[in-house]
């Protein structure tokens, strides 16, 4: 991210706008290749001398600002050395020369004392071993790895990070979103639990999967403001990466008073997110194959919604499927790969106030970890609408557990 | 029934409106998970209040326990001591006790803990203090001792951190224990170190410091978090008995002449561009926009190069260097510790004299590594710019050199602070350079506006 001074946005009233950078601009585009060029043939070089060698490279473009900011982000790609053999073993024995010579009654004469401690290290030159003192501090640690980046991708990061950087500021963030991809929005809810940020969530109405979340943390609660607004920019990325979204949020850089900062998908922000979620095992497809084989009275959805499973807890179902009675009921399924919410999935579905029409499957090698086979065992909503699958869940039993919600208020509130 | 238990920094409260009355004042409902929740830091008062109440709760939040820590070798309290601990015992196990720097704070935190008996978290602002403190502590109780700061995470019955590192962690470890102590609490009310102390369930709470007063007027939060101010005792009214006598000397230092031209032409393109801008550095955020100002423009940044320079001229001169050789030379029999307030400065003292130095860059084991050997007078002189600032115990020096500092009063009180421990015959000097007809006239005026300041200064 950015430090504060190379944030670059406008405030106009009370609305506060980002001074986002044209990602196919040729200048700026030139000026991160030559940057990246610097510091890919800068190896052994230390970061002093790296410094003096991007400086007149950020002086001379059109805004300083822009090119320090793309320049911390080089920087950030860099890895300098931090360890030096032999380095805090040198200094104790000129600390322990000096020591000795200091305390003598004759040395008044500063020349004289240098040449003295030198002479104890084996040089006749004081002012090489001053130099030698401190040579593992950071600005004369030498540069050992750089990440390469073409421009665009940095470019992108760039803009990424001038919002960021309000939104450390932020008390709270709320969000509009529409996805379509039950995968994507299950990657999206996923980093919304990994950076322990607190949701509320109401549907949009007359809007399929649309979605609007106010974010914040378990103190906002109580005024505390900015706690949580590292962990909202750092959150960013993953709403950028839905097909449609619109974020809001209310921000106090320093001592300024508070601006509203809104975005949305028309921005051009790009998500440097991956999309690992959004793979589809072979099995599941061989399953929905199967399914709409194998049985009538049940149709596979083209969609999943959202489903509250208590409190802050939400769930994407993985299918959908309608009785032909009108009957929905969806299904999650948890792979071996997945089984970090079951406990507290299973926790909130037996604890349930609310009727949801949710059966589970889950994997057998998850049914057989310690920690959660006896969870399973001690679960009455496993034991009523759930099933162990093998790599392709059994039909017979996803049907099975299905028709368990038939006939009850858990399928009929589903509708 | 009423179940309490800890979330993330928070409480969460489950249980019937009806008999969450008497705790309604903390409580407030959270819709996103449908149960009250309330700051970590009220669950001393809201379980006094459900069990004054009569009121059945099952209690969920808090993992600390009662332990039997037992000091060894513990010293026999001096009188403002046993005071200072007596007044936060009266005041129901909170609040902040205020002594002078080498007055032995610790050891009224020792008593506590011994008093209270439960898991206990100290917080301290820099990795020395967490070191000093889990040292002494580690000595006094004959158990294991846990810190937190950078590169350590061991938690113990009795734990040490960084405020930086307890901040961190507090979302995981805040319901953890019974009692928290602060030292330098004055820290605490900055916007993001408060929420350690809100973070965290601990019913006892202690706060310790030499100046509590901030500069923003934060102190009422200070308070709010720890406890009301319960004991309060000035450098005067233990000088000489419980503190050494000290003496301070003010060194004007000339310029050389081509540095003097150097300074003046500086200051003035500094001075010059600032008015032209119309910058107002008298408004709370007028230094942050005076920057924003010099970014923009290249006169803008060659008026900020120049401020740089003349500060730099003023710190660290080659009049200043000889001066401080002379110091050295003065008091080569001695304990001496130099500060400055940058780092810059401080490598350079370094590189110059061939001292040790401590910064905030130098790494932990050799912090402690080079702290013992001046302790133990291997030694002799030892250079930091801000990070020996505060609370670090250091009986032998009785000679400190100010390079450079700022105008903050409690950074030049904390100084003086680490002379005034007390040791037989001792007899403290602080010097402070100051370039003559330069801003540090003007800062160091500034900085000496406090009672241990108000005495007559000498000229060397």
């Amino acid at each position: 991210m950015l430090t504060r001074e190379l944030l670059r946005y406008d405030r106009r009233g009370e609305r506060l706008y980002p001074r986002l950078v044209d990602p196919t601009n040729v200048l700026l585009q030139n000026l991160v290749r030559d940057l990246a060029l610097i510091y890919e043939a800068g190896i052994g070089q230390s970061r002093e001398e790296l410094t003096e060698e991007v400086v007149p490279l950020i002086n001379s473009y059109r805004s300083p600002q822009i090119a320090k900011g793309v320049n911390k982000l080089l920087l950030d790609r860099c890895t300098f050395q931090e360890n030096f053999d032999g380095q805090e073993a040198l200094r104790w024995a000129i600390f322990t020369s000096a020591a000795k010579h200091l305390r003598a009654a004759d040395m008044n004469d500063l020349v004289s004392y240098r040449l003295a401690v030198g002479r104890d290290l084996e040089t006749d030159d004081p002012d090489q071993l001053a130099q030698r003192l401190h040579a593992d501090l950071p600005v004369r640690q030498p540069l050992i790895a750089f990440e390469a980046v073409d421009p665009v991708p940095l470019i992108d990061r760039y803009n990424m990070a001038l919002v960021q950087g309000p939104l450390i500021w932020a008390d709270g963030l709320i969000i509009e979103m529409c996805e379509p991809d039950a995968a994507r929005r299950r990657h999206f809810f996923r980093y919304l639990k990994w950076f322990q940020l607190m949701a509320r969530i109401t549907p949009i109405p007359h809007v399929a999967n649309g979605f609007r979340l106010e974010l914040d943390g378990p103190l906002s609660l109580f005024d505390v403001a900015r706690k949580y607004g590292i962990k909202l920019a750092g959150f960013l990325p993953a709403v950028c990466a839905l097909k449609q979204w619109k974020i809001m949020a209310q921000v106090r850089i320093g001592t300024e008073g508070a601006a509203t900062l809104t975005l949305d998908d028309t921005s051009g922000l790009k998500s440097h997110f991956t999309q690992t979620s959004a793979y589809i095992p072979d099995e599941f497809s061989v399953f929905v194959a199967q399914f709409k084989e194998q049985v009538q009275e049940w149709k596979m959805q083209p969609n999943s919604p959202l489903l509250n499973v208590g409190g802050q807890e939400w769930a994407i179902p993985d299918f959908s499927f309608r009785h032909q009675t009108g009957c929905v009921v969806h299904l999650e399924l948890f792979h071996r790969w997945h089984g970090g919410p079951l406990p507290k999935r299973l926790q909130n579905l037996d604890t349930l106030k609310k009727p949801v029409a949710l059966a589970i499957g889950i994997d057998r090698a998850l049914t057989k970890q310690p920690d959660l086979a006896p969870l399973l065992e001690a679960s009455g909503w496993f034991r009523d609408h759930g099933f162990p699958f093998n790599q392709i869940p059994p039909v017979k039993r996803v049907v099975k557990c299905l028709e368990s919600f038939l006939g009850g208020e858990r399928a009929h509130a589903e509708e | 029934m009423i179940r309490i238990d800890f979330d993330q920094g928070t409480l969460v409260i489950c249980g019937p409106a009806a008999e969450l009355e008497p705790v309604a004042h903390w409580i407030r409902w959270d819709e996103r998970i449908d149960c009250y929740r309330a700051e970590a830091r009220r669950y001393g008062p809201i379980v006094l209040a459900l069990h004054r109440a009569k009121i059945p709760y099952a209690d969920n939040a808090r993992t600390f326990a009662p332990q039997l820590f037992q000091p060894t070798n513990e010293q026999a309290p001096r009188p403002h001591q046993l005071a200072a601990f007596q007044a936060w015992v009266t005041a129901g196990h909170q609040g902040v006790v205020v002594l002078p720097t080498g007055s032995g704070k610790t050891l009224v935190a020792r008593m506590a803990i011994a008093r209270i008996q439960r898991d206990t978290l100290i917080l301290a602002p820099t990795i020395d203090l967490t070191q000093q403190w889990h040292g002494q502590l580690t000595q006094a109780f004959g158990i294991p001792i846990g810190i937190m700061h950078g590169g350590e995470h061991r938690i113990e019955s009795i734990t040490v951190s960084t405020y930086d590192s307890g901040l961190l962690h507090m979302e995981r470890l805040g319901s953890r224990f019974g009692l928290l102590v602060c030292d330098e609490c004055h820290h605490l009310p900055a916007p993001s170190t408060r929420l350690a102390a809100l973070m965290c369930v601990a019913p006892y709470r202690l706060g310790l410091t030499a100046t509590p007063e901030r500069t923003d007027g934060l102190e009422a939060d200070l308070f709010d978090l720890l406890g009301p101010l319960v004991y309060r005792c000035e450098i005067s009214e233990l000088e000489g008995a419980f503190l050494s006598p000290y003496r301070l000397e003010q060194i004007p230092v000339i310029l050389d002449p081509d540095e003097r031209q150097a300074y003046d032409a500086a200051y003035s393109q500094y001075r010059e561009f600032a008015r032209s801008s119309g910058a107002n550095f008298s408004r709370p955020n007028g230094w942050t926009e005076f920057i924003m100002i010099c970014c923009r423009t290249k006169e803008g940044r060659a008026a900020m190069a120049a401020y740089r320079m003349q500060k730099h001229l003023a710190r660290a001169s080659r009049a200043k260097l000889r001066m401080v050789w002379k110091l050295l030379r003065r008091h080569r029999q001695e304990r001496a510790l130099l500060f400055t307030d940058d780092n810059a400065t401080a490598y350079a003292i370094g590189e110059t004299f061939f001292l040790p130095v401590i910064t905030h860059k130098t790494k932990a084991s050799e912090r402690v590594r080079i702290l013992d050997a001046f302790r133990a007078g291997e030694f002799p002189f030892l250079v930091n710019s801000r990070v020996l600032n505060e609370g670090i115990d250091l009986p032998e020096v009785s000679i400190g050199i100010i390079v450079s500092g700022n105008a903050s009063i409690r950074e030049h009180v904390q100084r003086l602070g680490r002379l005034l421990r007390p040791k037989e015959g001792k007899q403290a000097i602080l010097y402070e350079l100051v370039s003559a007809d330069t801003a540090e006239t003007f800062t160091s005026e500034r900085r000496r506006k406090h009672a241990a300041y108000q005495r007559d200064l000498p000229a060397c």
